[in-house]
């Protein structure tokens, strides 16, 4: 309890040193947050100062992150400037896709990926070994949106089985519950697949990595000599043992998906977090960006806890450390 | 487990409707219109962005709509209003169509045009449009059917101002909130128009639909419904359009490339129309960072000219846009009432640009291939938004060809916060710029009058000025001095005026009267027929 109270108090410092690091270096950025809403027509005098009043852009960097961090607490990070619209809604609103295409993506490395990376380990050096290597460092080397444009090209333009962008088809509206599902799932295909193409490597590599040093552990070699099936010594012992290092990727691979997945939202239309974010550092929308910034660092965090978490569950030795 | 998965997309592949494939006959008529800019907010004076400010005219009919000039008595068709009367030099009485009705069936009154005017004159709720209506002197309701409008001076441009500003909100539903509240009220959540559609659903970030009111008083609209699917990415909305997950795309071009792969789905067509906008380079005409002194190099007007003569607008608009683009010699697009006053560009010519270039003491003095003056090198930056691939190409064309006359030229593509904060406080030499104007020529002073708030390159021609008042206080023919004001702008080179750029749409061929607005393209899709359309 020692343990995890200090690991959970070592989490909301570093959230919170993040966030005032954002909070400041955000408003270092060159540009001006005001200037997206006089692309049309030019502000004048009076409205500028209106604005800066509402979005408390006149006051000292100081009093505002104040200002920020008081209702950070309240759960406000106040009003876009962009949108016109409060940031908790905003996020709110994306946050539900994000938690979707990340869960789908988690789901295929921890799965699939850690399954082949085995594969890897117990045929080592063989013709498998070799192509899963090939098959996944290409994909790792391809950029995500050329990929992404291919699958839609070879998918959605040229055969016409799953759609092309967007995560839900407005036809289906009054369509039953299966329908509905079913329309999401097969919107979710191709952006899961794109992001987990370029991110399985990783998880294939450390499990290939972590299954061959468990298989040369004594206690796999007792476990076999005692007669085990082959299954029992893999998945009972070796793979149990190698878990723990593999699972530290999660802590790595969470905040890359809540927020780091801008170019296959832009193929695929899946408005999430990432392109929500990458609009609003590109208006300057102070607020946005930090509300934003908060769940970015939320996940940091909170991957980098559980993960933490989860190996001292699975090697106890973690929490002596 | 590989089984399992090919078991899986079987499922997902086979037992939901493919995108486009063909409805039922029950289904409803729909248009999916593939857009790059998501619509949050339709309600008039609260909407940001070209698709907002669109879908608001489907659902907010103004008194009369643009009717293909500014000026005079016959600037506007009716809609809101069936008919006007003059009754003097300064008032103009318009009475209210019986049949008009909000989406919850309450009659459109003369209350709700009174409010509608009271909020948009209003510089605290409305401060864009309050300063357009400034001439607006009153306006009273005469009875539950009637508007009267007075205005502060006779000019040609009354009923312009009275139609095209102002779409006409509901009283009964919009008085009672607070104008601070509006745009988070559950009327901006569900807006409540007078228009040929209605407000139907929002899924915010992902699309828009719009329902058809059958009982439209001005037609039925023969669309049952408009879904607009919003998608920042060009090249994704293409794919929606290939795959048939959308009927139209807005601005296929550039790249020309696009239209090729439309060739891919033979139901679809190109339709094109003009636009009101003009891409051109603006030159800062005082010093960047201090308005006090000229710019070293675009002071001179017969720089200016030189530029603008060493510059092959035709063939460069043809490379970027094909036939789908025009080139202009000043700011009215073709396509405005104005446009066609205007005189015929300036002809490429290289050899006479080096001649103005080297009268003007230009010369490459040390060899290095940049012409320069007085140690002073003739180089300029040149700002770009990097929004916008079009003129980012045009941009890196343009310094090719200005190369060759021996002008450097650097290309600084900005986002567009870092493009807008440049800008305005007149930091750059020069500025990639397009703009689309009002119907109005007055509408332009805002750009290129003396001290203008959006003048950004400190042009001034008093003379100029003063043209453009004339035309605007013009009581019978508003032509001779708005020609002679772009005759003073095409001579004084504020600008390289590079072209007039087509609105370019990708849409089934199975539609019939099929129209768009020069204003707002969808404002006429209501009349629009099914000529046997799957959609």
């Amino acid at each position: 309890v020692t343990w995890l109270a200090r690991r959970a108090l070592q989490a909301v410092v570093t959230a919170l040193i993040a966030l005032t690091l954002l909070f400041f270096l955000i408003r270092s950025l060159p540009g001006d947050p005001l200037a997206i809403l006089s692309e049309d027509r030019p502000l004048t005098s009076e409205q500028v100062r209106d604005l800066q009043r509402r979005y408390q852009l006149d006051q000292p960097v100081g009093a505002q992150f104040t200002s920020f961090m008081g209702g950070a607490l309240r759960g406000d990070f106040g009003t876009s400037i962009q949108y016109g619209r409060p940031v908790t809604q905003l996020v709110l609103e994306r946050l539900p896709r994000t938690l979707l295409l990340g869960a789908a993506v988690l789901l295929i490395n921890f799965t699939l990926g850690l399954w082949l990376g085995v594969q890897q380990a117990l045929h080592r050096g063989r013709p498998l070994d070799r192509i899963l290597t090939t098959l996944s460092l290409t994909g790792y080397a391809m950029p995500s949106f050329w990929l992404g444009l291919m699958l839609v090209l070879t998918f959605a333009v040229r055969l016409h089985w799953l759609p092309a962008a967007g995560s839900q088809d407005p036809g289906l509206d009054g369509s039953g519950g299966a329908t509905l599902v079913l329309d999401r799932l097969r919107h979710l295909v191709l952006p899961a697949l794109t992001l987990a193409a370029v991110s399985i490597a990783s998880s294939m590599r450390y499990q290939r990595a972590a299954m061959l040093e468990a298989l040369r552990q004594p206690f796999v070699v007792a476990a076999r000599a005692r007669g085990l099936t082959s299954d029992r010594v893999v998945w009972g012992h070796a793979w149990r043992s190698a878990l723990p290092s593999v699972l530290t990727l999660f802590g790595l691979w969470l905040p890359i998906l809540v927020v780091g997945a801008v170019f296959v939202e832009q193929v695929f239309a899946w408005q999430g977090l990432g392109s929500l974010t990458a609009g609003a550092a590109a208006a300057r929308d102070y607020p946005l960006l930090m509300g934003t910034a908060v769940v970015a660092t939320a996940a940091v965090v909170t991957g980098s806890f559980v993960s933490d978490v989860l190996h001292s569950l699975l090697d106890p030795r973690a929490r002596v450390e | 487990m590989l089984r399992h998965c090919g078991r899986l997309l079987f499922l997902l592949t086979a037992f939901v409707p493919a995108p486009g494939a063909a409805q039922s006959p029950a289904a409803p008529s729909r248009l999916v219109i593939a857009i790059g800019q998501p619509v949050t907010n339709a309600v008039p004076t609260l909407n940001r962005g070209a698709a907002a400010m669109q879908v608001s005219d489907l659902l907010f009919l103004r008194l009369g709509r643009y009717g293909g000039t500014s000026f005079g008595d016959h600037a506007a068709v009716p809609e809101l209003a069936k008919g006007w009367t003059r009754r003097d030099s300064l008032t103009i009485a318009f009475d209210l169509d019986p049949r008009a009705r909000w989406h919850d069936g309450k009659s459109v009154t003369a209350r709700d045009v009174v409010y509608s005017f009271a909020r948009a004159r209003n510089p605290k709720q409305s401060p864009s449009t309050a300063m357009l209506l400034v001439d607006i002197a009153s306006v009273e309701a005469e009875g539950d059917g009637r508007v009267v409008i007075r205005f502060a001076r006779a000019y040609g441009e009354q009923l312009y101002d009275a139609t095209y500003h102002v779409q006409i909100l509901p009283e009964h539903l919009v008085a009672s909130i607070a104008p601070d509240s509006l745009v988070s009220s559950a009327f901006s959540r569900d807006p409540v128009g007078t228009g040929p559609y209605r407000w139907d659903k929002l899924e915010p970030t992902e699309y828009l639909r719009l329902r058809s009111v059958p009982d439209f008083f001005l037609g039925t609209p023969a669309i049952e419904q408009l879904v607009w699917r919003f998608t920042t990415s060009q090249e994704t909305r293409l794919s929606m359009l290939l795959s048939g997950e959308a009927d139209v795309q807005e601005d296929v071009i550039p790249p020309l490339a696009n239209l090729a792969r439309l060739a891919e789905r033979p139901s679809l067509r190109v339709a094109h129309f003009p636009s009101m906008s003009v891409s051109y380079v603006l030159f800062n005409e005082r010093a960047p960072g201090d308005s006090s002194r000229p710019h070293p190099i675009f002071a001179d007007a017969e720089v200016r000219r030189a530029l603008a003569l060493g510059l092959d607008r035709v063939t460069l608009a043809k490379a970027l846009f094909g036939k789908y683009a025009t080139p202009v010699s000043g700011p009215a697009a073709p396509a405005a009432w104005f446009g066609a006053l205007a005189p015929p560009p300036v002809a490429f010519d290289p050899k006479q640009a080096s001649r103005i270039l080297a009268s003007r003491g230009w010369k490459d003095t040390d060899g290095d291939g940049v012409l320069d003056r007085n140690g002073l090198p003739l180089a300029f930056n040149l700002l770009v938004s990097s929004s916008s691939v079009a003129r980012m190409q045009y941009a890196l064309l343009a310094q090719e060809q200005w190369k060759r006359l021996g002008v450097h030229v650097e290309v600084v593509p900005l986002d567009i916060t870092q493009f807008l904060a440049r800008r305005r406080p007149g930091d750059f030499d020069a500025s990639m710029e397009s703009f689309g104007s009002d119907p109005s020529p007055w509408s332009l002073l805002d750009r290129w009058g003396c001290g203008a708030e959006a003048n950004y390159g400190r042009y001034c021609n008093h003379a100029a000025d003063s043209l453009l008042r004339e035309a605007h206080l013009a009581k019978r023919d508003p032509a001779p001095p708005i020609r002679a004001w772009l005759r003073t702008l095409a001579s004084d080179f504020p600008a390289v005026f590079l072209y007039s750029a087509d609105r370019v749409f990708a849409l089934p061929k199975d539609y019939g009267n099929v129209n768009f607005h020069v204003e707002s393209p969808w404002l006429m899709v209501w009349t629009w027929t099914l000529a046997g359309a799957t959609h």
